[in-house]
């Protein structure tokens, strides 16, 4: 009988090209994925350790600083309280109106000819004045000059005369109305 | 059977134990390497607000270190004056006494709208565009012109109780007198029982507050006035002696 032979070896299946690659890639993926969560992870405990003391410093100057200031909150409140006043009288005086020349201004408009009966004054500068003039001569006088100091020196605008009345004695009673200038309340 | 998957397992081996890794490094990811990430993002974002923090505390503690404290009491006393904390009618009384006597002017007659007597004097009017409540009141005065002119910018001149007039009526009578009606108002500004936090800054002045503290501060200390109350006899006590 002629020899036979028997090849006992099995022969290896060949992977496929899929296979093939997914057994080069999974490999290198799981390296670089374990490589880079150790590094990270190394990174990320060094960084917190060494900013906890800092950190840890930082927050003691801060407790410090804070217990200094507790300590001072006497001065702390009179300081804000009276800041907090002199912002509120601030608020207040520079809507103040000061009246005193205003009432200079009323006695310049007396004279032996003219007498003021009375006059009225608001914050706003609405002035209103009655008076007598002794005669025609000196109403127009004095509404001359009234138109003066309006047109020259504009201490007031808007002058409206009302209720002019002649008496038996030819006296001139009128009464006045006019917009006084804001520098009159300064 | 047991063959098979041995050789099953044979085959895909590298692929197993790689997955294997990768998901034991995602599952550390997640529990271990993001937590620790998180912690150092808080530490660097609680470091800055820290910063912040210890700057401001350093500026104000500056600031106090500077503040003449006796100087301040001296001027909020002085200031409480000028406008207390309530209304106050004692102290409007008493500055129509003082300017009477400085200014030589005479009071005739003051009108104050009193305490909670009704709704509308009960109300609490804020003068507006500050933040000071007003107490309204009209008062009446007789004097020359120039001593009602003193007596006019005395009355928001800062030495005493402030107040301010709205309106002015003037009656012209013999010689150099006048006689003058105000609508007026005084103020009162109730204070805050607590300050703020310590890290909150301190109120800022501004210059013209400064100019107004400058001259509050050259005035006198006002005394604090006494009342004195003079005892009245009343008759027995005791009837049977």
């Amino acid at each position: 009988m002629p020899k036979q032979s028997i090849n006992l070896l099995v022969s290896k299946e060949e992977d496929t090209p899929l296979l093939r690659r997914l057994k080069k890639i999974f490999p290198i993926i799981s390296a670089i994925s374990l490589f880079l969560f150790l590094t990270l992870f190394i990174i990320s405990i060094a960084y917190t350790n060494s900013n906890i003391k800092q950190f840890t410093a930082l927050k003691n100057e801060v407790d410090q600083y804070e217990k200094k200031i507790m300590n001072q909150k006497n001065t702390e409140g009179i300081y804000s309280l009276t800041v907090t006043d002199l912002n509120v009288l601030t608020q207040i005086l520079s809507k103040s109106k000061n009246f005193s020349p205003i009432l200079a201004e009323l006695d310049k408009m007396r004279s032996s000819f003219i007498l003021l009966d009375g006059a009225s004054v608001d914050s706003k500068g609405n002035l209103s004045v009655s008076l007598t003039a002794s005669d025609s001569a000196a109403l127009n006088k004095f509404v001359e000059d009234l138109t003066d100091l309006e047109e020259t020196k504009h201490l007031y605008s808007g002058i409206e005369a009302y209720g002019i009345a002649r008496d038996k004695k030819g006296k001139y009673q009128m009464s006045i109305s006019l917009k006084a200038n804001p520098s009159l309340f300064q | 059977m047991k063959n098979d998957l041995k050789s099953l397992f044979k085959k895909y081996e590298t692929i197993i134990a790689s997955s294997i890794v990768i998901i034991v490094v995602l599952f550390l990811t997640y529990f271990l390497l993001v937590p620790n990430f998180l912690k150092a993002f808080e530490i660097i974002r609680q470091q800055k607000s820290l910063l912040t923090k210890l700057e401001n505390l350093r500026t104000k503690d500056t600031a106090l270190a500077k503040i003449d404290s006796q100087s301040y009491k001296n001027n909020f006393s002085k200031i409480s004056k000028i406008m207390p904390e309530a209304k106050d009618f004692v102290s409007l009384f008493n500055r129509f006494d003082v300017l009477q006597s400085q200014t030589q002017v005479t009071i005739l007659r003051t009108d104050f709208q009193l305490g909670v007597v009704s709704t509308g004097s009960g109300k609490l009017t804020k003068a507006p565009g500050t933040d000071a409540y007003l107490v309204p009141m009209t008062f009446e005065a007789l004097g020359d012109i120039s001593s009602m002119q003193k007596f006019i910018v005395a009355l928001s001149g800062l030495s005493g109780r402030l107040l301010t007039i709205d309106v002015v009526r003037v009656a012209f009578k013999s010689g150099n007198t006048i006689q003058a009606s105000f609508d007026g108002q005084a103020y009162f500004y109730p204070l805050s029982s607590t300050i703020g936090s310590v890290e909150a800054p301190l109120p800022a002045t501004n210059p013209k507050s400064e100019e107004i503290l400058k001259k509050i501060s050259q005035l006198p200390l006002l005394p604090e006035t006494v009342v004195q109350i003079e005892t009245t006899d009343v008759g027995k006590k005791d009837l049977f002696n």
